[in-house]
């Protein structure tokens, strides 16, 4: 059950609220856009940041690229806007370096990445992470999944644009691939997003959808191991977790009947053999 | 604040991927695969052998056509052509 104690943005960046006071739980204000509303809340391990202006234009889905943690999930009470950050990393003892000369707390860099890429933005101050310094982060082989008889490969993206972590669910989609089949894709692809923090999921493609990939986003986050492995740790569980779906989903050579609709088929390509 | 250029919906290059056959030893069982061409030879070669229904407690390898085993660390397109034929062959030491 989610704790909500009521604090104002503007306590939060000047009284430098401590882990208890985050721990407590706050909602708070956007500091800049005072009618729209952030909550903060602690579910279980993970702080939970929701834009309920969000909720109002659920539409407004962050696709790949998008820096920060945001997406949009659909639960009982609607389609919400969240951010979701591992307690942990929070109480990581080795936080980012640049905190020791601003006198920031981690928990209010976290916040304020949350609040400025809500429209894209990034932190003013805010630097791209060494490569050096990440790829030491990284454990050997920490891209590359296997599960069943499939392998997925993923990348590090550290471009001055983007620091992200991304995988390919199903890395090649049919153009023609019968729509139930993709409609059950993107389903699949919405409750994954829903039930694994910090990572979304997103068709490439326009305006037909050619891949659907896996993104964990640090862009503009603090340079904090802890945050960063969690979200590779995200990443390669949803992975082992969804891709034999997506995969059948997306090989229209196996035929679904539920999916298959009154009487037609959904199996276009019989020769095609199932992609690993 | 700085705005970030890269926003929503960008389209993004699709990720390669890499037709190839494999078949076992014996030459009993057969696969035609679509793999990722970054994915390591290693773990391809893992794959197919559950794919193959192979034993689990093997570790598992790809040779080429000439015979020559693959890298299991480096990528497959490093070291495969596109429609090539490789054998999965167990990892053992004879003497």
């Amino acid at each position: 059950m989610p704790i909500a104690t009521p604090i104002t943005a503007a306590q939060a960046y000047s009284s430098q609220p401590s882990h208890d006071q985050v721990a407590a739980g706050m909602d708070c204000r956007a500091k800049d856009t005072p009618t729209d509303e952030v909550t903060l809340t602690i579910q279980g391990r993970w702080v939970v940041i929701s834009d309920l202006r969000g909720c109002a234009a659920p539409q407004r889905q962050p696709g790949l690229g998008h820096p920060g943690l945001w997406k949009v999930v659909q639960d009982d009470a609607g389609p919400q806007r969240v951010f979701e950050i591992p307690r942990w990393a929070v109480d990581d003892p080795a936080t980012d370096d640049s905190l020791a000369s601003t006198g920031e707390t981690l928990m209010q860099r976290l916040v304020d990445w949350a609040l400025e890429t809500r429209q894209g933005a990034l932190p003013p101050d805010w630097v791209m992470p060494d490569a050096a310094l990440v790829e030491s982060w990284m454990p050997g082989g920490g891209l590359t999944v296997q599960a069943g008889g499939i392998a997925r490969q993923g990348e590090l993206l550290l471009r001055p644009d983007v620091w992200a972590l991304r995988m390919p669910i199903v890395p090649r989609i049919a153009p023609d691939l019968p729509a139930p089949r993709l409609r059950a894709l993107e389903q699949l692809a919405a409750e994954t997003q829903r039930s694994w923090a910090m990572v979304r999921l997103s068709f490439t493609g326009d305006p037909d959808p050619s891949a659907l990939v896996a993104e964990v986003n640090f862009t503009g986050a603090p340079h904090v191991e802890s945050l960063f492995l969690a979200g590779l740790d995200v990443l390669r569980h949803v992975t082992r977790q969804v891709q034999e779906t997506a995969d059948v989903l997306s090989n229209a050579s196996v035929e679904i009947a539920c999916l298959a609709g009154s009487g037609a088929t959904n199996k276009t390509h019989p020769e095609r053999s199932k992609p690993i | 604040m700085r705005v970030h250029e890269s926003d929503t919906c960008v389209a993004e290059p699709r990720p390669a991927t890499l037709r190839l056959m494999a078949t076992d030893v014996t030459g009993s069982l057969e696969l035609s695969q679509d793999v990722q061409t970054d994915v390591p030879a290693g773990a391809v070669a893992r794959s197919l052998a559950e794919q193959m229904e192979l034993p689990k407690d093997v570790a598992w390898a790809l040779r080429n056509d000439a015979g020559a085993f693959l890298d299991e660390d480096r990528q497959i397109s490093e070291q495969v052509q596109e429609g090539e034929i490789l054998t999965i062959t167990p990892k053992s030491h004879l003497g």
